[in-house]
C-alpha cells in the first residue's frame, strides 16, 4: 500500500511537470514589428504585422519558425523576431551606456560579476594581465563612437529615398 | 527514495527552462552588457584604429544609417546600437555586447552595393540578439533552478570568482582569434538576411556577399574565425528565396549611394 502510494505521487508529480511544461510558453514580438506570414518562408504574403510586445502561443514549429494563431489567423512568424521575455521599454535604457565612465569601468572589478557564475575555461592571473596588454585600448575613439547621433528625420529621409519600411 | 528524488529533480529542470525575469533586472543584465561591451569595444579600436581622413566621418555616418533601419526590425530594438568603421584591410566585421558593432574598410572595399552592407551589418546586429558573446563571457544574473541543481551536485567545485577584466579578455579571444563557432555563425547569416529583408532589403545580398567572398578566399586576408564559405552559402540558400538579386529602381538608388559614399574615400594601396 505505502508503495503503491508512492508510485501514485511520482506519477502525479510528473504529469505535473510534464503536463504543466508542454503547455506551450508565452512568446512575445520583440521587432517593433513582427510579420506572420502566410507560410514559414521569408517572401510568404504577410497577414499581419504584429506590434512589439504582443503576446502568443506557439502551436508548432517548423524549423526556424513559429506557427501561431492570432485571432482566427493562423501563420508563421520567425523565431528572430520573438523572445521568451516581454520586452523592455526603450526609453528608459537610451542612456544606459553614456552614464558609465570609461576609464573608471577598465579598472573596476565589480561586484557585480562576482554572481554565481562557472568559469567557462578561463583561467585567471598572468592571461589576464597578458590580455590588456596585448589589445590596448582607445576609449577616445569610442567616446566619439558613442556620441554620434542620428537626427530621426535623417534617417526618415534616407529610408524613404531606399525604399526601406 | 533516490529515484524519487531523482524525479523530482527532472522535474524542476523542466520547469525552470524560462524564468519569467523582473524588468529591473533584465534592466541590469543590459547595463553590466554594456559595460563589458564598451571595454571590448574601445579595445577592438584599440588593435585597428577608426578609419581616418577624408570622407570617413560620411562614410560612417553612412554605415549609421544603413545600421539603424534594420534595427527596429532586430529581436533587441531597445538596444542602442553603434557602428564603425575600422581602419584594416582585413576582412571582417565584429559586434561587442551592448551594440558595438564594426565592419573593417577591407569588407566595405568587397561589398558592392547597399543591401550587402545590409546583410552583413544584419549578421553581426543578430550576434547582439541572440546574445552569442554574452553566452560565452557574461554570468547570469538570476541563475535556473536546474543550474542550482548541478552545482550541488557538483558539490560546487566551481570557481565562482568572475571579474570584468577575465571577461574582456575572454570576448576579445573569441572575437579576434577563436571565433564563435559555426552555429552560431550560420544562425547570424540567416539574422543578417531576416533583419534586412524585414527592412526592405534585397535577401539574397548577403547570399550575393559570401559567393564573392568564397573567391576570395585564397587571397589569405579573410578571417579564420568564421566558417568555411561554401558551407555558410550552402545553409543560407536553404533560407533566402531562389533566383537573382533584384535591380528595382530603389535597389539602384541605394547602389549608387553606396558607390558615392565609397568613391569620396582617399584610395589606398591594398
Amino acid at each position: 500500500m505505502k508503495m503503491h502510494f508512492k508510485w501514485t505521487l511520482i506519477t502525479s508529480i510528473i504529469l505535473g511537470f510534464v503536463g504543466g511544461h508542454s503547455l506551450a510558453e508565452p512568446l512575445y514580438v520583440q521587432a517593433a514589428k513582427g510579420a506572420l506570414r502566410e507560410k514559414p518562408e521569408l517572401t510568404a504574403p504577410i497577414l499581419q504585422e504584429l506590434p512589439r510586445g504582443t503576446a502568443f502561443e506557439s502551436i508548432a514549429t517548423e524549423g526556424a519558425w513559429y506557427r501561431v494563431k492570432i485571432g482566427v489567423k493562423t501563420g508563421f512568424i520567425h523565431r528572430l523576431f520573438v523572445g521568451k521575455q516581454k520586452p523592455l521599454e526603450t526609453d528608459a535604457l537610451q542612456k544606459l551606456g553614456e552614464d558609465q565612465d570609461l576609464a573608471k569601468s577598465v579598472r573596476r572589478r565589480s561586484s557585480s560579476y562576482s554572481v554565481a557564475a562557472t568559469t567557462r575555461g578561463l583561467t585567471a592571473g598572468n592571461r589576464v594581465r597578458e590580455g590588456r596588454d596585448r589589445y590596448p585600448s582607445d576609449p577616445e575613439a569610442l567616446q566619439k563612437i558613442e556620441s554620434r547621433q542620428i537626427h530621426p528625420d535623417s534617417l526618415r529621409k534616407f529610408q524613404l529615398e531606399g525604399g526601406l519600411r | 527514495m533516490r529515484a524519487f528524488s531523482f524525479v523530482l529533480l527532472l522535474g524542476f529542470t523542466a520547469c525552470a527552462t524560462t524564468p519569467e525575469l523582473e524588468p529591473d533586472t533584465r534592466t541590469q543584465e543590459l547595463k553590466d552588457e554594456i559595460r563589458v561591451g564598451r571595454e571590448i569595444a574601445s579595445r577592438i579600436i584599440g588593435q585597428y584604429g577608426l578609419i581616418p581622413g577624408e570622407g570617413s566621418q560620411e562614410l560612417t555616418e553612412y554605415v549609421n544609417l544603413v545600421g539603424t533601419s534594420l534595427v527596429p526590425h532586430s529581436g533587441r530594438p531597445e538596444v542602442s546600437y553603434r557602428f564603425a568603421v575600422l581602419n584594416t584591410e582585413e576582412i571582417n566585421a565584429f559586434a561587442a555586447p551592448g551594440g558595438y558593432l564594426f565592419v573593417t574598410y577591407g569588407l566595405l572595399k568587397v561589398i558592392q552595393n547597399e543591401d550587402e552592407l545590409a546583410g552583413v551589418l544584419g549578421h553581426e546586429i543578430a550576434h547582439i540578439t541572440e546574445r552569442h558573446l554574452n553566452r560565452e563571457v557574461l554570468p547570469k544574473r538570476q541563475v535556473e533552478a536546474g543550474e542550482i541543481f548541478t552545482r550541488m551536485l557538483s558539490r560546487g567545485s566551481s570557481d565562482l570568482a568572475f571579474s570584468m577584466t577575465r571577461m574582456v579578455q575572454a570576448g576579445l579571444e573569441i572575437l579576434l582569434e577563436k571565433g564563435l563557432g559555426p552555429e552560431r555563425e550560420h544562425e547570424a547569416d540567416l539574422g543578417g538576411v531576416i533583419y534586412a529583408s524585414a527592412a526592405g532589403y534585397e535577401p539574397r545580398a548577403l547570399g550575393s556577399l559570401l559567393s564573392r567572398l568564397e573567391k576570395r578566399a585564397s587571397e589569405g586576408r579573410l578571417p579564420k574565425t568564421h566558417p568555411p564559405f561554401p558551407e555558410r552559402i550552402a545553409k543560407l540558400s536553404a533560407t533566402t528565396p531562389e533566383g537573382p538579386a533584384s535591380s528595382s529602381k530603389t535597389f539602384r538608388i541605394r547602389m549608387k549611394r553606396f558607390q558615392e559614399v565609397m568613391a569620396k574615400l582617399p584610395r589606398r594601396s591594398s
